[in-house]
């Protein structure tokens, strides 16, 4: 579901020069808020820590077969639950559930998304789907009336 | 002379193909206008003047422009009164050396300040 409108987000990125968002996930039973760092090399959507993954009551929907990094294949269970990040409220989405210790946002999340990353000023900025509309200032304005 | 160079929400630069050309900030808005590629080398891409959104509209269909899609397209404008229009759109291409070279006017340079440092 989309509310009208989108928004710019912020993001932060760590001394690692890693990516972080906040999202908020939600199964069944509960919703979290958490931080997840944006893996570009994961084609997933979203995946969760086990210890992340239990308490929100996911729905088990599909096993799939995954090919790790080190080309090491798995079958692996998939899971759906729902996403709140920025104007998104309540997608579905579709999360992997491993035994790790970080949440992972994927490229198949980010699709529609422009990501603005400037690392010399450990700036994240990420723009949902939609238009990019101009930020006029007050001056300009008045002067591009007719 | 000094320019604003428009951004867009979150005071980021706008992207090429999302911009809302429909934005009534566009009504009748003439100026001049610089469109840039990100990231892997950067450059500019292209620079012009006239109607901003009869422009920036023209070029989103021109293989010329649209083949460095993939490095990111970014467009920024500054309204100006025709009279400037030529001496600064000179300045601005002999200042970042467009990646689509064109004839531009032979009027003296107008030096005005860059989108960036």
């Amino acid at each position: 579901m989309r509310r009208e409108g989108y928004m710019v987000l912020a993001g932060h990125i760590d001394e690692r020069n890693q990516l972080w968002v906040t999202i908020t996930v939600g199964g069944a039973t509960q919703k979290q808020t958490i931080q997840a760092l944006i893996d570009t090399g994961f084609t997933g959507e979203l995946s969760l820590p086990l210890h992340v993954a239990i308490p929100l009551g996911l729905q088990l929907t599909a096993a799939t077969k995954v090919t790790f990094a080190n080309g090491k294949e798995s079958e692996e269970m998939l899971f759906t639950g729902t996403l709140d990040w920025g104007t998104t409220a309540s997608r579905p989405v579709t999360i992997n559930v491993f035994n790790s210790d970080t949440p992972l946002v994927g490229g198949g999340l980010l699709q529609g998304y422009v990501l603005l990353v400037d690392f010399d000023k450990k700036r994240l900025i990420i723009k949902e789907p939609g238009i990019d509309e101009p930020s006029v200032p007050p001056e300009v304005k008045k002067k591009s009336k007719k | 002379m000094i320019l604003n160079w428009i951004r867009c929400a979150g005071d980021e630069w706008c992207d090429f193909f999302r911009l809302n050309l429909n934005h009534p900030h566009f009504d009748n808005l003439e100026g001049v206008y610089i469109i840039w590629h990100g990231a892997p080398n950067s450059a500019v891409v292209y620079v012009g003047q006239g109607n901003i959104r009869e422009r920036i509209s023209i070029h989103r269909n021109e293989p010329a422009i649209t083949q460095y899609r993939s490095n990111g397209l970014y467009v920024t404008w500054a309204p100006v009164a025709s009279g400037y229009r030529d001496g600064i759109e000179r300045y601005l291409a002999e200042r970042w050396n467009p990646l689509i070279g064109r004839e531009y006017p032979q009027f003296t340079p107008i030096q005005v300040n860059s989108p960036w440092p």
